[in-house]
Protein backbone atom coordinates (compact mmCIF):
# COMPACT_ATOMS: atom_id res chain seq x y z
CA UNK A 1 0.00 0.00 0.00
CA UNK A 2 2.56 2.56 1.13
CA UNK A 3 4.57 1.54 -2.32
CA UNK A 4 0.92 2.69 -4.76
CA UNK A 5 0.90 5.71 -2.79
CA UNK A 6 4.88 6.32 -3.65
CA UNK A 7 4.04 5.56 -7.08
CA UNK A 8 0.70 7.39 -7.38
CA UNK A 9 2.28 10.15 -5.72
CA UNK A 10 5.12 9.77 -8.64
CA UNK A 11 2.05 9.64 -11.56
CA UNK A 12 0.21 12.38 -10.45
CA UNK A 13 3.14 14.80 -10.31
CA UNK A 14 4.87 13.61 -13.36
CA UNK A 15 1.62 15.05 -15.64
CA UNK A 16 2.24 18.40 -13.75
CA UNK A 17 5.77 18.32 -14.50
CA UNK A 18 4.69 18.60 -18.72
CA UNK A 19 3.37 21.45 -20.30
CA UNK A 20 1.35 18.40 -22.09
CA UNK A 21 -0.75 18.19 -18.94
CA UNK A 22 -1.50 22.21 -18.96
CA UNK A 23 -2.20 22.28 -22.86
CA UNK A 24 -4.98 19.99 -22.38
CA UNK A 25 -6.33 21.30 -19.04
CA UNK A 26 -6.58 24.58 -21.29
CA UNK A 27 -7.87 22.49 -24.33
CA UNK A 28 -10.55 21.10 -22.33
CA UNK A 29 -11.96 23.65 -19.96
CA UNK A 30 -12.05 25.62 -23.02
CA UNK A 31 -13.86 23.14 -24.84
CA UNK A 32 -16.44 22.26 -22.33
CA UNK A 33 -16.91 26.09 -21.38
CA UNK A 34 -17.76 27.37 -24.79
CA UNK A 35 -20.02 23.87 -25.38
CA UNK A 36 -21.77 25.44 -22.45
CA UNK A 37 -22.23 28.68 -22.99
CA UNK A 38 -23.52 28.05 -26.40
CA UNK A 39 -26.14 25.01 -25.41
CA UNK A 40 -27.80 27.31 -22.50
CA UNK A 41 -27.44 30.05 -25.05
CA UNK A 42 -29.20 28.14 -27.54
CA UNK A 43 -31.78 25.95 -25.43
CA UNK A 44 -35.24 26.99 -23.83
CA UNK A 45 -34.38 23.95 -21.74
CA UNK A 46 -31.77 23.66 -18.95
CA UNK A 47 -32.26 19.90 -18.43
CA UNK A 48 -30.96 19.65 -22.11
CA UNK A 49 -28.10 22.03 -21.64
CA UNK A 50 -26.98 20.10 -18.81
CA UNK A 51 -27.00 16.43 -20.76
CA UNK A 52 -25.62 18.44 -23.08
CA UNK A 53 -22.24 19.78 -20.78
CA UNK A 54 -21.88 16.40 -19.91
CA UNK A 55 -21.90 14.95 -23.59
CA UNK A 56 -19.19 17.31 -23.97
CA UNK A 57 -17.23 16.81 -21.58
CA UNK A 58 -17.32 12.68 -22.70
CA UNK A 59 -16.46 13.85 -26.19
CA UNK A 60 -13.60 15.74 -24.84
CA UNK A 61 -11.90 12.53 -23.80
CA UNK A 62 -11.54 11.04 -26.77
CA UNK A 63 -8.71 13.45 -27.18
CA UNK A 64 -7.66 13.81 -23.38
CA UNK A 65 -7.55 10.42 -22.76
CA UNK A 66 -5.15 8.84 -24.92
CA UNK A 67 -2.70 11.83 -24.97
CA UNK A 68 -2.96 11.56 -21.02
CA UNK A 69 -2.63 7.84 -20.88
CA UNK A 70 -0.41 7.59 -23.80
CA UNK A 71 2.90 8.08 -21.65
CA UNK A 72 2.27 5.89 -18.70
CA UNK A 73 4.30 2.71 -19.88
CA UNK A 74 5.53 3.46 -23.44
CA UNK A 75 7.83 6.42 -22.50
CA UNK A 76 9.34 4.85 -19.50
CA UNK A 77 10.02 2.04 -21.82
CA UNK A 78 11.35 3.87 -24.23
CA UNK A 79 13.85 5.80 -21.83
CA UNK A 80 14.86 2.81 -19.68
CA UNK A 81 13.04 4.05 -16.37
CA UNK A 82 10.94 0.94 -16.79
CA UNK A 83 13.60 -1.39 -16.09
CA UNK A 84 14.82 0.30 -12.39
CA UNK A 85 10.99 0.92 -11.66
CA UNK A 86 10.63 -3.17 -11.99
CA UNK A 87 13.22 -4.03 -10.34
CA UNK A 88 12.50 -2.21 -7.56
CA UNK A 89 10.63 -3.70 -4.39
CA UNK A 90 6.67 -3.48 -6.21
CA UNK A 91 4.47 -5.88 -7.76
CA UNK A 92 3.55 -5.30 -11.19
CA UNK A 93 0.28 -4.87 -10.63
CA UNK A 94 0.94 -2.44 -8.04
CA UNK A 95 2.59 -0.13 -10.78
CA UNK A 96 -0.05 -0.93 -13.41
CA UNK A 97 -2.45 0.49 -10.12
CA UNK A 98 -0.87 3.55 -9.59
CA UNK A 99 -0.35 4.25 -13.24
CA UNK A 100 -3.82 4.47 -13.54
CA UNK A 101 -5.06 5.99 -10.48
CA UNK A 102 -2.99 8.46 -11.05
CA UNK A 103 -4.22 9.61 -14.39
CA UNK A 104 -7.69 9.22 -13.58
CA UNK A 105 -7.52 11.37 -10.63
CA UNK A 106 -5.40 14.13 -12.92
CA UNK A 107 -8.50 13.68 -15.09
CA UNK A 108 -11.54 13.91 -12.65
CA UNK A 109 -9.61 17.18 -10.96
CA UNK A 110 -9.60 18.24 -14.44
CA UNK A 111 -13.52 17.87 -14.86
CA UNK A 112 -14.07 19.37 -10.88
CA UNK A 113 -14.13 22.72 -12.32
CA UNK A 114 -16.99 22.28 -15.06
CA UNK A 115 -19.22 21.91 -11.62
CA UNK A 116 -18.62 26.00 -10.93
CA UNK A 117 -20.40 26.43 -14.43
CA UNK A 118 -23.84 25.73 -12.47
CA UNK A 119 -22.81 28.09 -9.85
CA UNK A 120 -22.15 30.58 -12.22
CA UNK A 121 -25.31 29.88 -13.94
CA UNK A 122 -26.92 30.80 -11.44
CA UNK A 123 -24.88 33.64 -10.04
CA UNK A 124 -25.73 35.44 -13.37
CA UNK A 125 -29.14 34.49 -13.54
CA UNK A 126 -30.39 33.85 -9.86
CA UNK A 127 -33.74 32.41 -11.09
CA UNK A 128 -32.10 28.76 -12.40
CA UNK A 129 -31.14 27.45 -9.91
CA UNK A 130 -34.78 25.73 -9.04
CA UNK A 131 -34.74 24.71 -12.43
CA UNK A 132 -31.36 22.41 -11.91
CA UNK A 133 -31.69 19.09 -10.89
CA UNK A 134 -28.81 18.04 -8.31
CA UNK A 135 -29.77 14.63 -8.97
CA UNK A 136 -29.35 14.54 -12.43
CA UNK A 137 -26.24 16.59 -12.48
CA UNK A 138 -24.44 13.97 -9.83
CA UNK A 139 -25.78 11.21 -11.96
CA UNK A 140 -24.31 12.29 -14.84
CA UNK A 141 -20.70 13.22 -13.24
CA UNK A 142 -20.94 9.95 -12.03
CA UNK A 143 -21.56 8.17 -15.63
CA UNK A 144 -18.36 10.35 -16.42
CA UNK A 145 -15.84 8.77 -14.11
CA UNK A 146 -16.99 5.90 -14.67
CA UNK A 147 -16.30 5.72 -18.22
CA UNK A 148 -13.54 7.47 -17.38
CA UNK A 149 -12.02 4.80 -15.49
CA UNK A 150 -12.39 2.32 -18.62
CA UNK A 151 -10.85 4.64 -20.78
CA UNK A 152 -8.04 5.38 -19.22
CA UNK A 153 -7.69 1.32 -18.36
CA UNK A 154 -7.89 0.87 -21.56
CA UNK A 155 -5.13 3.80 -22.30
CA UNK A 156 -2.79 2.22 -20.00
CA UNK A 157 -3.31 -1.19 -21.37
CA UNK A 158 -2.31 0.07 -25.10
CA UNK A 159 0.51 2.31 -23.60
CA UNK A 160 2.03 -1.14 -21.83
CA UNK A 161 1.92 -3.18 -25.33
CA UNK A 162 3.95 -0.79 -27.34
CA UNK A 163 7.16 1.82 -26.60
CA UNK A 164 6.34 4.04 -29.20
CA UNK A 165 3.82 6.91 -27.27
CA UNK A 166 1.92 7.97 -30.72
CA UNK A 167 0.77 4.00 -31.40
CA UNK A 168 -0.33 3.92 -27.78
CA UNK A 169 -2.48 7.01 -28.32
CA UNK A 170 -3.84 6.12 -31.84
CA UNK A 171 -4.65 2.89 -29.95
CA UNK A 172 -6.82 4.54 -27.74
CA UNK A 173 -8.54 7.08 -29.58
CA UNK A 174 -9.33 4.20 -32.19
CA UNK A 175 -11.03 2.13 -29.88
CA UNK A 176 -12.84 4.48 -28.26
CA UNK A 177 -14.19 5.88 -31.26
CA UNK A 178 -15.40 2.64 -32.04
CA UNK A 179 -17.54 2.75 -28.65
CA UNK A 180 -18.04 6.65 -29.71
CA UNK A 181 -19.59 6.25 -33.17
CA UNK A 182 -20.99 2.80 -32.60
CA UNK A 183 -23.27 4.46 -29.77
CA UNK A 184 -23.87 7.96 -31.72
CA UNK A 185 -25.18 5.81 -34.84
CA UNK A 186 -26.75 3.10 -32.76
CA UNK A 187 -30.26 3.26 -34.77
CA UNK A 188 -28.27 3.42 -38.40
CA UNK A 189 -25.63 0.70 -37.00
CA UNK A 190 -27.06 -2.28 -38.72
CA UNK A 191 -30.39 -3.92 -39.66
CA UNK A 192 -29.75 -6.82 -37.32
CA UNK A 193 -31.69 -6.66 -33.91
CA UNK A 194 -28.56 -8.28 -32.01
CA UNK A 195 -25.70 -6.13 -33.62
CA UNK A 196 -28.06 -2.90 -32.60
CA UNK A 197 -28.66 -4.42 -29.04
CA UNK A 198 -25.14 -4.74 -28.67
CA UNK A 199 -24.00 -1.03 -30.22
CA UNK A 200 -26.73 0.44 -27.61
CA UNK A 201 -25.66 -1.52 -24.70
CA UNK A 202 -21.72 -0.25 -24.70
CA UNK A 203 -22.79 2.90 -26.36
CA UNK A 204 -21.45 5.38 -23.52
CA UNK A 205 -23.57 8.41 -25.13
CA UNK A 206 -26.66 6.71 -24.36
CA UNK A 207 -25.73 6.03 -20.84
CA UNK A 208 -24.81 9.29 -20.21
CA UNK A 209 -27.79 10.71 -21.08
CA UNK A 210 -29.79 8.12 -19.32
CA UNK A 211 -27.66 9.11 -16.19
CA UNK A 212 -27.66 13.15 -16.39
CA UNK A 213 -31.44 12.34 -16.81
CA UNK A 214 -31.50 11.30 -13.37
CA UNK A 215 -32.02 7.65 -14.49
CA UNK A 216 -29.41 5.30 -11.79
CA UNK A 217 -28.96 2.20 -14.83
CA UNK A 218 -26.69 -0.52 -12.69
CA UNK A 219 -26.44 -2.50 -16.28
CA UNK A 220 -24.29 0.43 -17.44
CA UNK A 221 -21.95 0.73 -13.85
CA UNK A 222 -21.56 -2.91 -14.01
CA UNK A 223 -20.35 -2.89 -17.94
CA UNK A 224 -17.64 -0.55 -16.70
CA UNK A 225 -16.25 -1.65 -13.87
CA UNK A 226 -16.27 -5.34 -15.43
CA UNK A 227 -14.41 -3.59 -18.59
CA UNK A 228 -12.18 -1.34 -16.20
CA UNK A 229 -11.02 -4.13 -14.39
CA UNK A 230 -10.29 -6.68 -17.40
CA UNK A 231 -8.25 -3.96 -18.77
CA UNK A 232 -6.40 -3.67 -16.13
CA UNK A 233 -5.78 -7.11 -15.06
CA UNK A 234 -4.76 -7.32 -19.34
CA UNK A 235 -2.16 -4.35 -18.88
CA UNK A 236 -0.66 -6.31 -15.47
CA UNK A 237 -0.30 -9.84 -17.80
CA UNK A 238 1.13 -7.42 -20.75
CA UNK A 239 3.85 -6.22 -18.11
CA UNK A 240 4.35 -9.79 -17.02
CA UNK A 241 4.89 -11.19 -20.44
CA UNK A 242 6.99 -8.63 -21.80
CA UNK A 243 9.81 -9.78 -18.60
CA UNK B 1 25.26 -14.30 -3.06
CA UNK B 2 24.38 -15.31 -6.26
CA UNK B 3 23.60 -18.61 -7.38
CA UNK B 4 22.82 -19.09 -11.41
CA UNK B 5 22.09 -22.83 -12.39
CA UNK B 6 21.81 -23.69 -16.23
CA UNK B 7 19.92 -19.94 -17.12
CA UNK B 8 18.82 -19.78 -20.70
CA UNK B 9 16.98 -17.25 -22.29
CA UNK B 10 15.91 -17.10 -25.93
CA UNK B 11 14.05 -14.09 -27.98
CA UNK B 12 11.68 -15.31 -30.41
CA UNK B 13 13.70 -18.33 -31.53
CA UNK B 14 17.46 -17.34 -30.98
CA UNK B 15 19.10 -17.74 -27.73
CA UNK B 16 20.74 -14.91 -26.16
CA UNK B 17 22.11 -16.59 -22.86
CA UNK B 18 22.65 -20.54 -23.53
CA UNK B 19 22.85 -22.42 -20.38
CA UNK B 20 24.99 -20.43 -18.06
CA UNK B 21 25.64 -21.60 -14.36
CA UNK B 22 27.99 -19.04 -11.96
CA UNK B 23 28.48 -18.38 -8.61
CA UNK B 24 29.51 -15.59 -6.65
CA UNK B 25 30.71 -15.40 -3.02
CA UNK B 26 29.54 -12.49 -0.68
CA UNK B 27 32.00 -10.39 -0.54
CA UNK B 28 33.69 -11.01 -4.15
CA UNK B 29 34.21 -8.11 -6.63
CA UNK B 30 33.23 -9.64 -10.16
CA UNK B 31 33.56 -8.09 -13.41
CA UNK B 32 31.66 -9.31 -16.25
CA UNK B 33 33.43 -9.25 -19.65
CA UNK B 34 32.11 -9.92 -23.45
CA UNK B 35 31.71 -7.99 -26.82
CA UNK B 36 28.52 -6.43 -27.24
CA UNK B 37 25.85 -8.87 -28.18
CA UNK B 38 27.20 -11.16 -25.97
CA UNK B 39 24.44 -11.56 -23.53
CA UNK B 40 25.65 -9.72 -20.48
CA UNK B 41 22.89 -6.94 -20.13
CA UNK B 42 20.12 -9.81 -21.03
CA UNK B 43 21.97 -12.03 -17.79
CA UNK B 44 22.06 -9.26 -15.33
CA UNK B 45 18.60 -8.34 -16.19
CA UNK B 46 17.67 -12.26 -15.81
CA UNK B 47 19.61 -11.56 -11.80
CA UNK B 48 17.89 -8.76 -11.24
CA UNK B 49 14.26 -10.19 -12.32
CA UNK B 50 13.81 -7.44 -14.66
CA UNK B 51 13.70 -10.43 -17.52
CA UNK B 52 12.34 -14.22 -16.76
CA UNK B 53 14.66 -16.62 -18.00
CA UNK B 54 13.39 -18.98 -20.20
CA UNK B 55 15.00 -22.20 -18.62
CA UNK B 56 17.23 -22.90 -15.41
CA UNK B 57 16.73 -20.55 -12.15
CA UNK B 58 18.85 -17.49 -10.31
CA UNK B 59 19.36 -17.49 -6.57
CA UNK B 60 20.45 -14.08 -4.93
CA UNK B 61 21.00 -14.58 -0.78
CA UNK B 62 19.41 -17.75 -1.15
CA UNK B 63 16.15 -16.43 -2.58
CA UNK B 64 15.10 -17.86 -5.79
CA UNK B 65 14.41 -14.48 -7.87
CA UNK B 66 11.47 -16.06 -10.22
CA UNK B 67 9.59 -17.44 -7.36
CA UNK B 68 10.16 -14.87 -4.78
CA UNK B 69 11.04 -12.05 -6.82
CA UNK B 70 10.21 -8.81 -4.08
CA UNK B 71 12.25 -10.63 -1.54
CA UNK B 72 15.09 -11.07 -4.27
CA UNK B 73 14.67 -7.88 -5.29
CA UNK B 74 15.37 -6.27 -1.68
CA UNK B 75 18.91 -7.26 -1.74
CA UNK B 76 19.72 -6.08 -5.01
CA UNK B 77 21.08 -2.22 -6.15
CA UNK B 78 21.00 -2.23 -9.28
CA UNK B 79 21.96 0.55 -12.42
CA UNK B 80 21.39 -0.75 -15.76
CA UNK B 81 22.89 0.44 -18.82
CA UNK B 82 22.64 4.13 -19.95
CA UNK B 83 21.19 4.60 -16.23
CA UNK B 84 17.82 5.14 -17.06
CA UNK B 85 16.25 8.71 -14.64
CA UNK B 86 13.61 10.43 -14.35
CA UNK B 87 14.53 13.55 -15.92
CA UNK B 88 12.18 15.85 -14.72
CA UNK B 89 12.29 15.28 -11.11
CA UNK B 90 15.14 17.40 -8.59
CA UNK B 91 18.05 14.99 -7.10
CA UNK B 92 16.68 14.66 -3.71
CA UNK B 93 13.06 14.67 -4.64
CA UNK B 94 14.18 11.31 -7.08
CA UNK B 95 16.08 9.61 -4.16
CA UNK B 96 13.33 10.49 -1.83
CA UNK B 97 11.05 8.82 -4.28
CA UNK B 98 13.59 5.65 -5.03
CA UNK B 99 13.78 5.61 -1.20
CA UNK B 100 10.21 5.24 -0.26
CA UNK B 101 10.07 2.36 -3.06
CA UNK B 102 12.63 0.65 -1.78
CA UNK B 103 11.31 0.39 1.67
CA UNK B 104 13.64 2.71 3.65
CA UNK B 105 12.09 3.24 6.71
CA UNK B 106 10.53 6.89 6.84
CA UNK B 107 12.76 7.74 9.74
CA UNK B 108 15.58 6.46 8.02
CA UNK B 109 15.50 7.87 4.85
CA UNK B 110 16.73 11.50 5.26
CA UNK B 111 19.86 9.69 7.29
CA UNK B 112 20.36 7.23 4.27
CA UNK B 113 19.83 9.88 1.16
CA UNK B 114 22.34 12.19 3.01
CA UNK B 115 24.78 9.03 3.36
CA UNK B 116 24.57 8.20 0.07
CA UNK B 117 24.94 11.82 -1.54
CA UNK B 118 27.96 12.22 0.30
CA UNK B 119 29.47 8.69 -0.65
CA UNK B 120 28.63 9.71 -4.82
CA UNK B 121 29.57 13.25 -4.36
CA UNK B 122 26.15 14.50 -4.85
CA UNK B 123 26.20 16.66 -1.89
CA UNK B 124 26.27 19.77 -3.91
CA UNK B 125 23.47 18.96 -6.46
CA UNK B 126 20.61 18.25 -4.63
CA UNK B 127 18.54 21.11 -5.54
CA UNK B 128 19.01 20.52 -9.41
CA UNK B 129 16.73 18.63 -12.05
CA UNK B 130 18.46 15.91 -13.57
CA UNK B 131 17.63 16.39 -16.80
CA UNK B 132 20.25 19.55 -16.31
CA UNK B 133 23.28 17.83 -14.91
CA UNK B 134 26.22 16.10 -16.86
CA UNK B 135 26.08 12.67 -18.20
CA UNK B 136 29.01 11.84 -14.87
CA UNK B 137 26.67 13.44 -12.32
CA UNK B 138 23.59 11.82 -13.70
CA UNK B 139 25.82 8.22 -13.55
CA UNK B 140 26.29 9.41 -9.90
CA UNK B 141 22.61 9.62 -8.97
CA UNK B 142 21.97 6.19 -10.57
CA UNK B 143 24.49 4.83 -8.34
CA UNK B 144 23.37 6.72 -5.59
CA UNK B 145 20.14 5.03 -6.15
CA UNK B 146 20.97 2.22 -6.29
CA UNK B 147 22.89 2.38 -3.18
CA UNK B 148 19.91 3.97 -1.51
CA UNK B 149 18.35 0.45 0.19
CA UNK B 150 21.70 -0.82 1.25
CA UNK B 151 22.06 -3.77 -0.92
CA UNK B 152 24.43 -6.81 -0.47
CA UNK B 153 24.71 -7.59 -3.75
CA UNK B 154 25.32 -4.03 -6.27
CA UNK B 155 24.74 -5.07 -10.22
CA UNK B 156 26.49 -2.53 -12.32
CA UNK B 157 25.79 -3.03 -16.08
CA UNK B 158 28.38 -0.81 -17.81
CA UNK B 159 29.11 2.41 -15.04
CA UNK B 160 31.52 4.01 -16.94
CA UNK B 161 30.14 3.95 -20.74
CA UNK B 162 30.06 7.62 -21.65
CA UNK B 163 31.82 9.13 -19.42
CA UNK B 164 35.31 11.39 -20.17
CA UNK B 165 38.06 10.15 -18.74
CA UNK B 166 38.34 12.16 -15.44
CA UNK B 167 34.60 11.11 -15.12
CA UNK B 168 36.02 7.37 -15.41
CA UNK B 169 38.39 7.76 -12.78
CA UNK B 170 35.65 9.28 -10.60
CA UNK B 171 33.74 6.57 -11.03
CA UNK B 172 36.09 4.05 -10.41
CA UNK B 173 37.32 5.56 -7.51
CA UNK B 174 34.07 5.60 -6.12
CA UNK B 175 33.35 1.68 -7.42
CA UNK B 176 36.99 0.61 -5.65
CA UNK B 177 35.10 2.17 -2.56
CA UNK B 178 31.97 0.70 -2.70
CA UNK B 179 33.69 -2.87 -3.28
CA UNK B 180 34.70 -2.62 0.59
CA UNK B 181 31.27 -3.37 1.53
CA UNK B 182 29.47 -4.77 -1.20
CA UNK B 183 29.39 -7.76 -3.46
CA UNK B 184 29.54 -6.58 -6.89
CA UNK B 185 29.00 -7.80 -10.42
CA UNK B 186 30.23 -5.44 -12.76
CA UNK B 187 30.43 -5.44 -16.41
CA UNK B 188 32.27 -2.55 -18.48
CA UNK B 189 34.70 -2.28 -22.00
CA UNK B 190 36.98 -0.89 -19.76
CA UNK B 191 39.27 -3.37 -19.44
CA UNK B 192 42.28 -1.98 -17.05
CA UNK B 193 39.36 -1.22 -14.24
CA UNK B 194 38.56 -4.96 -14.22
CA UNK B 195 42.16 -5.52 -13.93
CA UNK B 196 42.32 -3.00 -11.40
CA UNK B 197 39.01 -3.62 -8.98
CA UNK B 198 38.42 -7.64 -9.37
CA UNK B 199 39.70 -10.48 -8.08
CA UNK B 200 37.18 -13.02 -10.02
CA UNK B 201 36.67 -12.29 -14.26
CA UNK B 202 33.46 -13.82 -16.01
CA UNK B 203 33.72 -13.65 -19.72
CA UNK B 204 30.57 -14.33 -21.82
CA UNK B 205 30.39 -14.90 -25.17
CA UNK B 206 27.72 -15.77 -27.59
CA UNK B 207 25.47 -16.42 -24.41
CA UNK B 208 27.78 -19.19 -23.34
CA UNK B 209 30.55 -18.72 -20.22
CA UNK B 210 34.04 -19.07 -21.89
CA UNK B 211 35.95 -18.14 -19.15
CA UNK B 212 35.58 -18.20 -14.98
CA UNK B 213 38.94 -17.25 -12.76
CA UNK B 214 41.17 -14.57 -11.77
CA UNK B 215 42.74 -12.22 -14.04
CA UNK B 216 46.28 -13.30 -12.89
CA UNK B 217 45.49 -17.61 -13.17
CA UNK B 218 43.16 -16.88 -16.52
CA UNK B 219 46.70 -15.10 -18.24
CA UNK B 220 48.73 -17.99 -17.09
CA UNK B 221 46.39 -20.56 -18.50
CA UNK B 222 45.49 -18.85 -21.38
CA UNK B 223 48.71 -17.43 -22.33
CA UNK B 224 51.07 -20.00 -21.31
CA UNK B 225 53.57 -18.74 -24.35
CA UNK B 226 55.24 -15.49 -23.30
CA UNK B 227 55.97 -11.92 -25.51
CA UNK B 228 59.57 -10.98 -25.45
CA UNK B 229 60.57 -7.45 -27.07
CA UNK B 230 64.48 -7.10 -28.22
CA UNK B 231 65.87 -3.92 -29.58
CA UNK B 232 68.39 -4.97 -31.81
CA UNK B 233 70.49 -3.27 -33.86
CA UNK B 234 71.38 -4.31 -37.57
CA UNK B 235 69.51 -6.26 -40.42
CA UNK B 236 66.29 -6.94 -39.76
CA UNK B 237 65.65 -8.98 -42.55
CA UNK B 238 69.22 -10.63 -41.67
CA UNK B 239 68.54 -10.73 -37.28
CA UNK B 240 65.10 -12.37 -37.88
CA UNK B 241 66.15 -15.58 -39.28
CA UNK B 242 68.42 -16.38 -36.24
CA UNK B 243 65.78 -15.54 -34.01
CA UNK B 244 63.26 -17.93 -35.28
CA UNK B 245 65.94 -20.51 -35.62
CA UNK B 246 65.73 -20.36 -31.32
CA UNK B 247 64.17 -23.16 -29.56
CA UNK B 248 60.53 -22.33 -28.59
CA UNK B 249 59.86 -19.53 -30.65
CA UNK B 250 57.02 -19.08 -32.93
CA UNK B 251 56.68 -15.85 -34.65
CA UNK B 252 58.94 -12.74 -34.72
CA UNK B 253 57.38 -9.72 -35.88
CA UNK B 254 60.10 -6.87 -36.69
CA UNK B 255 59.33 -2.39 -35.81
CA UNK B 256 61.61 -1.01 -37.38
CA UNK B 257 63.04 2.22 -35.13
CA UNK B 258 63.65 5.49 -35.90
CA UNK B 259 67.54 5.88 -35.65
CA UNK B 260 68.22 2.58 -37.53
CA UNK B 261 67.72 -0.12 -34.64
CA UNK B 262 64.73 -2.71 -35.02
CA UNK B 263 62.23 -3.80 -32.55
CA UNK B 264 61.86 -7.63 -32.51
CA UNK B 265 58.41 -9.16 -30.59
CA UNK B 266 59.26 -12.79 -30.26
CA UNK B 267 56.34 -15.16 -29.57
CA UNK B 268 57.49 -18.08 -27.65
CA UNK B 269 56.21 -21.14 -26.40
CA UNK B 270 57.36 -22.40 -23.04
CA UNK B 271 60.24 -21.22 -20.23
CA UNK B 272 62.13 -17.67 -20.68
CA UNK B 273 64.11 -17.84 -23.35
CA UNK B 274 65.73 -14.16 -22.87
CA UNK B 275 69.10 -15.50 -22.53
CA UNK B 276 68.57 -17.78 -25.56
CA UNK B 277 68.12 -14.37 -27.55
CA UNK B 278 70.81 -12.57 -25.67
CA UNK B 279 73.49 -15.29 -26.93
CA UNK B 280 72.28 -14.79 -30.30
CA UNK B 281 72.80 -11.17 -30.40
CA UNK B 282 76.19 -11.60 -28.86
CA UNK B 283 76.67 -14.60 -31.87
CA UNK B 284 75.74 -12.30 -34.65
CA UNK B 285 78.22 -9.49 -33.23
CA UNK B 286 74.77 -7.22 -33.06
CA UNK B 287 74.14 -4.86 -30.84
CA UNK B 288 71.62 -5.16 -28.36
CA UNK B 289 70.02 -2.14 -25.78
CA UNK B 290 66.46 -3.70 -24.44
CA UNK B 291 65.16 -7.23 -24.09
CA UNK B 292 62.32 -7.66 -21.66
CA UNK B 293 59.17 -9.74 -21.27
CA UNK B 294 55.92 -7.86 -22.12
CA UNK B 295 52.92 -8.77 -19.24
CA UNK B 296 49.88 -9.70 -21.29
CA UNK B 297 46.96 -7.76 -20.20
CA UNK B 298 43.68 -8.32 -19.69
CA UNK B 299 42.87 -6.80 -23.32
CA UNK B 300 44.98 -9.64 -24.94
CA UNK B 301 43.11 -12.07 -23.12
CA UNK B 302 40.01 -10.31 -24.05
CA UNK B 303 41.02 -10.40 -27.53
CA UNK B 304 42.27 -14.12 -27.41
CA UNK B 305 39.19 -15.58 -26.24
CA UNK B 306 36.90 -13.88 -27.91
CA UNK B 307 38.45 -13.75 -31.09
CA UNK B 308 39.76 -16.84 -30.62
CA UNK B 309 36.43 -18.36 -30.47
CA UNK B 310 35.53 -16.33 -33.56
CA UNK B 311 38.14 -17.82 -35.39
CA UNK B 312 37.82 -21.25 -34.54
CA UNK B 313 33.72 -21.41 -35.60
CA UNK B 314 34.72 -19.76 -38.81
CA UNK B 315 37.30 -22.68 -39.53
CA UNK B 316 34.86 -25.32 -38.79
Amino acid sequence: MKSFLTLWRREFAALFLSPIAYVMMMFFLLVTGCGFYWLVKENLNLAHSIQGLVVVIWACMLIVIPILTMRSFAEERKNGTLETLLTSPVNDHTVVMAKFTGVLTFFLLMCAPTALYMQILCWIAPGTSAMIDPGALLGGYIMIAWIAAAFVALGILASALTSNQIIAAIITFSLMSILFFGGLFEPHLSKTPLVREIGGYVSSALHLMEASRGVFDTRSLVFYLSTTLFLLFATTKAVSARR
Amino acid sequence: MIKVSHLTKQFSGSTVVDDISFEVERGEIIGFLGPNGAGKTTTMRMLTGFLHPTRGSVKIAGVNVMENPLEARRHIGYMPESCPLYTDMRVNEYLKFRGQIKEVPRRALKQRIRVVKEQCGLTDVGRRIIGQLSKGYRQRVGLADSLLGDPDLLILDEPTAGLDPNQIREVRELIGRLAERHTLLLSTHILPEVEMACKRVLIIDKGKIVASDSPESLQKRLMGDSLISADIQGDASIIEPFLLSIDGVDKVSTEPQEDGWSRFLIDAAGPDIRSAIFKCAVGGGWKLRELHLESRSLEDLFVAITHGGASAEKKS
